[in-house]
């Protein structure tokens, strides 16, 4: 059942990024969101607006200073989900 | 509107449990109408005026990421919070003026602590509350930093900040690191408080600037309160029915003295969006000020292109006609940013006028001069050719047409007069004051500058002279009494409200076994649209092409990793970095030379970009060189 889930969330996932990432590149697990993706600071606020919609979470602050990879995000929002 | 106290200090203790059932939403904010007769800052120190506003009806109000309130706090509430807060805090035994860390969240629990220590006699000092993308490390790094420049004895974090705060703690000896929660199981002494008074420290402000080099602010009791009439009394000219509104960090001297001291002295009610929430969903500002008929708010510019960029104002449905004080500062104040917000948000009632130009510092305690009330951002056009050439900032109304003919011309915002009981002076290199419309170092003396800096004499003598001089860094000059800023001598680079140092950045780059220091030199240029960008010339040996590839791309990353923000990195072969005759780096001439090498760069690929088509990948360079050149100096 995780595994469907952590499927579930990348597939909405993807599409959220490919629409807000600076640079255009394949999304795999570990695709980084600063080096591939090419995110700032303030382009992230505006992707995570969209993404707490989505999955009707609140998305903590501090989860941002360990986010690097598509994966860290997908983990990160399944647990929030999990979580509430 | 009325609230009410029991359920609001029973949220306020239940921290972020809201009383709301399904769409039941049971919290009213503070009301407006505080109540009591209206005092403009007229207090000897912070603890008085709290004091005071405790007779009220007016407080704080947090409302969460969805625009929802979730924790009410009067000033009644906090008063009795903080007294009691202190108590438990002079159980620790601390020296009198101890420096108390606090991690600067929008939360209730800032204006609790800050408080607490003003009852208390210990110094506070915030601290940044702010995570970049990946950025766990540095965030520690600066947290550290920090603590040990401040040595501080006690630090306070929210629940969620606390593994970061305990991290930078660890081999720093402090005597509790805690939550909130860890703090209240303290036991209350007996001991009578003794507030903070008029020629003590009231906080500790690190500067915006320089994370890897900070400098602690110490701003007297006396200095704040002066700052807070000239705000309150002088500048905005509060009176009845004002309401606040602010999603500025606290950690930030307009986030803190802005918008919790000044409406706090003023008695009137603020309603608070933490900067996160604003960054994610801009519109929640102008909601909440439309909802709770707010009056005045402060924003950086960045702030106003924010909301222009992404309220989609065919969905909305705002009030703004009462938003009688738009304050903004911080940052260059570009006039077309305001001018495209005002565009988009005339048909909600807003009202050009209520643009309030303002130019300050956290050396200053934060307002050193504001625009005339109710007129709106007013501009000088000036020749830029003149400013440039001879560093003098003549009107066009001073040439005629054929003068002017192909000539650039410059709109600068005016920043308005000085606060009463201060004095701004325009000096050339050698210190003599410049006389109107000559452009020189902008100098600051009255009863709001600062002691000093904490724990570093050596850079407070190099900014304050022995007879209260401030010498701000900025460059600008006065016409008529106006003040008007035209560039930073400090040679700050700010992107998205964020003041960054360029010694940060060359920092980074200089940690690469490839690059020595000195090879290094940050600078900020005008991107296409005119706002800043980061840019930074690396001086590099390596022939390789893929290695110099590997190199920009390592660069570029360590730069979003650490700092947060995009910087261009161009790499350019030993000695050609400029120098000053004492064998400093010159950023200013750094930024020409870059200027100069993207211009030549465009006049050569021209022709092949026109062949293939294929402008995407040094469009925004190309338009940047064209721009660059029309505003460089």
């Amino acid at each position: 059942m995780t595994t469907t889930q952590y499927h579930d969330i990348f597939k909405q996932v993807e599409g959220l990024l490919l629409r807000y990432a600076p640079q255009q590149v394949p999304i795999q697990d570990d695709t980084n969101l600063i080096n591939d993706l090419g995110f700032d600071s303030l382009k992230v606020m505006d992707m995570l607006n969209e993404v707490e919609d989505v999955f009707d979470i609140t998305y903590p602050l501090n989860d941002l200073a360990s986010l690097h990879t598509v994966r860290d995000f997908v983990l990160q929002i399944q647990k929030i989900i999990e979580n509430s | 509107m009325p609230y009410s106290p029991t359920l609001s200090i029973v949220s306020y203790i239940g921290i972020n449990i809201a009383f709301d059932t399904g769409n039941m939403n049971f919290l009213n904010p503070t009301s407006t109408e505080s109540h009591i007769s209206l005092r403009t800052a007229d207090f000897s120190n912070l603890a008085e005026a709290l004091d005071y506003a405790a007779k009220g009806m007016s407080g704080f109000n947090f409302y969460d990421g969805r625009g929802k309130l979730r924790t009410v706090l009067p000033y009644s509430v906090l008063q009795k919070e903080a007294q009691t807060l202190a108590k438990r805090l002079l159980g620790l035994k601390l020296a009198r003026g101890s420096r108390v860390a606090i991690v600067a969240e929008t939360h209730p629990d800032f204006p609790r602590f800050f408080f607490a220590c003003q009852y208390a006699g210990y110094t506070p000092v915030p601290l940044p509350a702010s995570i970049h993308l990946g950025g766990q490390k540095a965030y520690v790094e600066q947290l550290r930093s920090l603590l040990a420049k401040s040595q501080a004895d006690i630090a306070v974090a929210p629940v969620e900040f606390l593994p970061f705060l305990q991290e930078a703690t660890k081999g720093l000896e402090l005597k509790l690191v805690g939550t909130p929660q860890a703090f209240d199981e303290l036991i209350e002494s007996s001991v009578e408080l003794a507030p903070l008074q008029a020629e003590e420290t009231a906080y500790i402000q690190y500067t915006s600037g320089s994370t890897l080099f900070p400098r602690g602010v110490m701003v007297s009791g006396a200095a704040v309160m002066h700052n807070l009439a000239g705000i309150t009394r002088d500048g905005l000219k509060i009176r009845s029915g004002d309401r606040c509104v602010s999603w500025l960090p606290y950690y930030h001297d307009m986030g803190l003295v802005g918008f919790v001291l000044a409406p706090l002295a003023a008695q009137l009610s603020v309603d608070y969006l933490a900067t996160r929430d604003f960054a994610m969903r801009p519109r929640l500002w102008l909601s909440l000020m439309s909802d709770n008929k707010g009056t005045i708010s402060f924003g950086p510019p960045f702030g106003y292109e924010l909301c222009t960029r992404r309220v989609r104002s065919d969905a909305e449905h705002f009030d703004l006609s009462r938003w009688r004080v738009a304050g903004v500062g911080a940052e260059t104040i570009r006039i077309e940013i305001l001018e495209a917000f005002t565009e988009k948000m005339a048909p909600f009632g807003f009202d050009r006028k209520a643009f309030l130009a303002s130019y300050g510092m956290a050396e200053c305690s934060l307002a050193v001069s504001f625009s005339k009330l109710g007129q709106g951002a007013t501009v000088d056009e000036i020749n830029a050719e003149c400013l440039s050439v001879s560093q003098e900032a003549l009107p066009v109304a001073d040439f005629s047409e054929d003068e002017l003919k192909g000539i650039h011309t410059k709109k600068l915002v005016d920043c308005g007069v000085p606060l009463p009981g201060h004095k701004i002076v325009v000096r050339d290199e050698h210190g003599q004051a410049l006389p109107d419309r000559k452009c020189g170092t902008i100098y600051v003396q009255g009863p709001s500058v600062m002691c000093g800096y904490f724990g570093d004499p050596v850079a407070t003598a190099k900014v304050l002279s022995a007879d209260g001089w401030l010498n701000t860094g900025d460059i600008g000059y006065l016409h008529d009494g106006n003040l008007v800023i035209t560039g930073r001598e400090k040679d700050m680079i700010i992107i998205n409200g964020r003041n960054l140092w360029p010694q940060d950045l060359e920092f980074y780059a200089e940690q690469q076994p490839e690059i020595r220091p000195g090879d290094a030199s940050a600078i900020s240029v005008p991107s296409a649209d005119g706002s800043e960008m980061a840019v930074m010339v690396v001086q590099y040996r390596e022939t390789n092409e893929s290695k110099r590839s590997e190199m920009l791309n390592r660069l570029a990353r360590i730069i979003r990793e650490e700092v947060g923000i995009n910087c261009t990195i161009e790499l350019v072969p030993a000695h050609t970095l400029p120098r000053t005759s004492s064998g400093k780096l010159s950023r200013a001439g750094t930024q020409r030379d870059y200027l100069r090498r993207q211009e030549e760069q465009k006049k050569l690929s021209v022709k092949s970009l026109f062949e293939e088509q294929n402008m995407s990948e040094n469009n925004s360079d190309l338009r940047l060189a064209a721009v660059g050149q029309r505003y460089a100096h």
